[in-house]
């Protein structure tokens, strides 16, 4: 392997991690858009029935498009990340997520790659990397992406204990051995059904707040 | 039995006295391999970080499953966190947390290296940098980034994976070969290979946590400190060995001596011993310190004098046997003499400390026969070879074989003659240095006391490199000459000080989120910055060493690496430094060999006064070294520089042999039983005081054990079978 193809890697890995991670996110945002289902106030994990139940409206839609406002909180800082941006999905197994503000940067999958394009005219960057060529750490964060892409219930389920905290409100806790980065996953939901806010805790504990506008669907 | 008593209790003390003072005086590094003209470039060239690097290399035994990689990168944590004082980086997984100190000082001079872009784009820059921190990061990364959003810790990692010059991609963020299931890591130490202490710390701890987890047999280090430290380990265990199995061949022969009530030939070796324990000290005293390896090969030396004991021993009251001994002890005087003129420290040292002991020893032995002749006096045996044609012809035949086998080999004159490696080592480094991007380099030291606040060195070199499209390693490299320095920095200070309403304003989120950096460049910290050349930096440092500074070419081929030399004579590859050895080498034993023949012969010349017996007398050394030839070609064994300096040792020690047996003719039988007697034990003493080497690991020790045993062994068939035949022929 020649040396500079190494020096790219090294930051491809990084990038990688960074964009599966959002990724998961993203398709946290894809698999409950459609449940909207009230739940009982009382915190309690959700039976795997019930759990296939809230997902079954999933497969209704070919693609889905959403914009959303993200508020980054690090502890011990006192300051707010903002950005802004645009969510899409065509399924089977393509997403973009566009970030607009503060600048412009796409992260994109699809079934054989993921690519980053950062800023947009004559500065554009892009990279773009093959799934089959990336460490297996990274891998098993995509094979989560996959389940969520894939609307796999089981496999979800398997993957995290899912409480319905309050009426519209879903937390997910990874299960042990997890390696997505998340501690926890909080979801709210709009009483017509899609998901309006996504509230992520970071391994390093830093708070990850979307907010979400109702989704465009095209049914199949 | 008192005299047995005696004897021993002498000897205890004296080998107690050894080990005592030994164990505190005996050197083990190997600076005395290397003649001064290559020793001070080799040093000064390890004297530098920047040269410090090494590979970890092991087998898995399988392909690695998803546990495997996970344990990997435990110990490779493990690794770093519980030795991060003799570690300064270790490339398991690329981890930039690592190189927090570097990676600061080196955002630290982003004015110094490039200047600010203009208005537009530094905002860009701060919106880029922003966008990037929503993502989900970690927080080194995203610690990293409000230092530097301008993204140039990115270059660095480019620069230091293009250091790393290995083949072997990555998986994992390990470099692993999938075909043999090999792991490399690279590691640089943070202390000298010649600090082996610390390097033996370190793989201790590696070979614990590797063995806890069953991850890696076999397992090597391969680079500067691995090599120093198995040489040290294997020269220090093959001492040891050279003494247990020394004492155990004295015991045994004490007990010969008891079985043929010669009892009182025991009384030679206290002498030996009290001349070895003596040498130590002034050895020590001549050169610091005294190596293992002279300390092993000489004691043998120094049992020569054994030689003259059990000569006088054997023939009390004869006339001329101490004008024999003294002939004798001149011809191997001449030949350690000769050779202690080497330019090679350790074979100077070696043949010092040989001559000295075999003086001291020669001394004491003569005054014990001085003055206490009767009490050592022992009963020759019956013992007189007869003449005979077909063991002439046995002799001569062995020597011209030998001779004739010998045109056919070719001697090895590289210094690998003189470097232990171990089966392990030996199968990792054929491997990795096959996936080395960057096995044929040169280096280049710049001795004169460098100008602190210039770069010129460094930078003259860049442009030249950089114009002729040759890569070139050195500080250049990451930081520009003064004069763009100074002109990247003023682009700084007039921003940050002439225009402070581009500048974020404080309590904004840029201000707010990126206030490392703002705190790291504002207008008063950077009108106090000046250019710097570097030295202190600690991207940097691994380039500078005790004043002087190294800087490395990596020519793609022989004409751009002519070109260099060219240019600059003074650049070097560690090949051809290696290569100046064979050359000093043979520059030596171009005159040596034949001013040591010359002398020797010359001097038997003077003392037989014909040139027939003075032939005769060098017959057990033609039969010696036709035996060695034979052997080497027979064994398939090693020829290397080491054997011939053996050589020349040989000579010297042969021709006593042949001496004795010259001497004998026309004496009465009396005589002729104790001098056959004498060089009977002799060969004994003498091939029982080298065969001990033969059991070492160490190539010197063993080639050195097995040339001088078979010439001695020669040396003695020559002078059993061939001098009486031929002196008869004579008369």
């Amino acid at each position: 392997m020649k040396m500079k193809d190494l020096a790219i890697k090294t930051k491809a890995w990084s990038w990688i991690k960074r964009a599966s991670i959002l990724l998961i996110s993203v398709y946290c945002q894809l698999v409950v858009a459609p449940s909207g289902l009230a739940g009982p106030s009382q915190e309690t994990a959700l039976s795997a029935e019930d759990f296939h139940q809230k997902f079954s409206w999933y497969g209704k839609f070919s693609s889905l498009k959403t914009r959303f406002v993200q508020k980054k909180t690090i502890p011990g800082l006192e300051v707010h990340l903002e950005a802004e941006g645009t969510l899409s999905v065509q399924r089977p197994d393509s997403v973009t997520w566009e970030i607009i503000k503060p600048g412009a940067m796409k992260v994109l999958l699809d079934k054989d790659s993921l690519s980053i394009v950062s800023e947009s005219g004559k500065d554009q960057e892009v990279q773009r990397w093959s799934l089959e060529k990336i460490p297996s750490n990274i891998k098993e964060k995509l094979f989560v992406m996959k389940l969520w892409l894939n609307f796999d219930p089981s496999g979800l389920y398997r993957q995290y204990t899912i409480y319905e905290i309050k009426p519209n409100q879903l937390k997910f806790v990874p299960k042990e051995n997890s390696q997505i980065g998340f501690s926890s996953i909080e979801m709210h939901f709009h009483p017509t059904g899609y998901v309006s806010r996504l509230v992520l805790r970071e391994d390093s504990g830093d708070l990850l707040d979307y907010t979400f506008t109702k989704p465009q669907l095209e049914s199949r | 039995m008192s005299k047995i008593i005696l004897s021993l209790s002498i000897l205890s003390l004296l080998t107690l006295g050894f080990l005592y003072a030994g164990g505190r005086l005996i050197d083990s590094g190997q600076e005395v391999f290397f003649p001064k003209e290559l020793g001070s470039k080799l040093t000064a060239y390890k004297d530098f970080p920047v040269t410090w690097w090494n590979f970890l290399v092991w087998d898995l035994g399988q392909a690695p499953d998803a546990q495997t990689w996970i344990k990997l990168e435990e110990l490779c944590k493990a690794l770093k966190s519980r030795h991060s004082g003799l570690v300064k980086s270790l490339e398991c997984r690329q981890d930039i947390i690592q190189y927090k100190d570097i990676v600061q000082d080196w955002i630290r001079d982003l004015p110094l290296r490039q200047p600010l872009p203009d208005e537009g784009s530094f905002e860009k820059i701060f919106k880029k940098a922003l966008t990037k921190a929503s993502l989900p990061l970690g927080s080194e990364i995203l610690s990293l980034l409000r230092q530097d959003p301008f993204e140039s810790y990115e270059e660095l990692i480019r620069l230091s994976s293009e250091k790393a010059g290995i083949r072997i991609p990555r998986t994992e963020g390990f470099f692993y070969d999938p075909a043999l299931h090999r792991i490399v890591v690279p590691v640089q130490f943070s202390f000298p290979p010649e600090r082996d202490s610390f390097t033996r710390e370190f793989l201790d701890a590696f070979s614990e946590l590797c063995k806890k987890d069953g991850l890696c047999t076999p397992w090597a280090l391969l680079g500067p400190h691995g090599s120093t430290l198995e040489n040290k380990a294997q020269i220090m265990s093959d001492m040891n060995k050279v003494t247990t199995v020394g004492l155990i061949a004295l015991a045994g022969f004490g007990i010969l001596l008891i079985k043929i009530k010669r009892v009182r030939l025991l009384l030679l070796i206290p002498p030996v011993l009290f001349a070895f324990a003596l040498t130590v000290g002034i050895t020590a005293l001549v050169f610091q310190k005294v190596h293992g390896l002279t300390m092993a090969f000489g004691i043998g030396n120094i049992g020569l004098s054994v030689d003259y004991g059990l000569h006088t021993a054997f023939n009390v009251g004869k006339k001329g046997v101490w004008k024999s001994n003294l002939v004798c002890f001149f011809t191997t005087a001449i030949a350690l003499v000769i050779l202690s003129f080497s330019k090679t420290p350790l074979i100077s040292q070696l043949m010092f400390f040989s001559l000295c002991g075999l003086t001291i020893a020669t001394v004491i032995v003569w005054g014990m026969f001085r003055w206490f002749a009767d009490r050592l006096q022992v009963e020759p045996f019956d013992l007189r070879p007869a003449a005979s044609k077909a063991k002439a012809l046995v002799v001569t035949a062995v020597f011209v074989v030998g001779i004739s086998l010998s045109l056919g080999l070719s001697p090895n004159m590289n210094l690998s003659a003189m470097d232990y490696q171990s089966e392990d080592q030996r199968m990792f480094r054929k491997w990795i240095y096959e996936n080395l991007d960057k096995r044929n380099f040169l280096f280049e030291i710049n001795e004169t006391s460098p100008n602190p606040e210039s770069s010129e060195w460094s930078q003259e070199r860049l442009q030249w490199a950089k114009s002729r499209s040759i890569k070139i390693e050195n500080a250049a490299l990451y930081l520009p000459n003064v004069e763009t320095q100074q002109r990247n920095l003023a682009t700084w200070k007039k921003f940050f000080c002439s225009k402070p309403a581009m500048i974020p304003s404080p309590g904004s989120v840029e201000r707010q989120f990126f206030a490392p950096f703002f705190e790291t460049f504002d207008c008063q910290s950077l009108t106090e910055r000046g250019p710097d050349r570097g030295i202190g930096r600690s991207y940097l440092s691994g380039f500078f060493s005790q004043g002087k500074e190294i800087g490395f070419w990596f020519p793609a081929n022989d004409f751009e690496k002519n070109l260099i030399v060219q240019k600059y004579p003074q650049a070097n590859s560690l090949q051809e430094l290696s290569n100046i050895f064979p050359k000093i080498l043979i520059n030596e034993l171009k005159w040596m060999a034949p001013l040591s023949l010359v002398a020797i012969w010359l001097l038997l010349l003077a003392y037989y006064r014909r040139i027939s017996l003075t032939f005769t007398a060098l017959i057990p050394f033609f039969t010696g070294v036709g035996l060695i030839f034979c052997c080497i070609w027979l064994f398939k064994s090693e020829l290397s520089f080491i054997t011939l300096f053996a050589l020349v040792m040989v000579y010297g020690i042969s021709v006593d042999y042949g001496i004795f047996s010259t001497d004998l003719s026309g004496r009465d039988e009396r005589v002729q039983n104790g001098l056959w007697s004498a060089m009977l034990f002799s060969g004994i003493t003498t091939v029982g005081g080298f065969i001990p080497l033969v059991f070492s690991k160490h190539p010197v020790l063993i080639q050195l054990g097995q040339t001088v045993s078979l010439g001695i062994v020669g040396a003695l068939l020559g002078a059993f079978w061939g001098v009486p035949y031929f002196i008869k022929k004579i008369h």
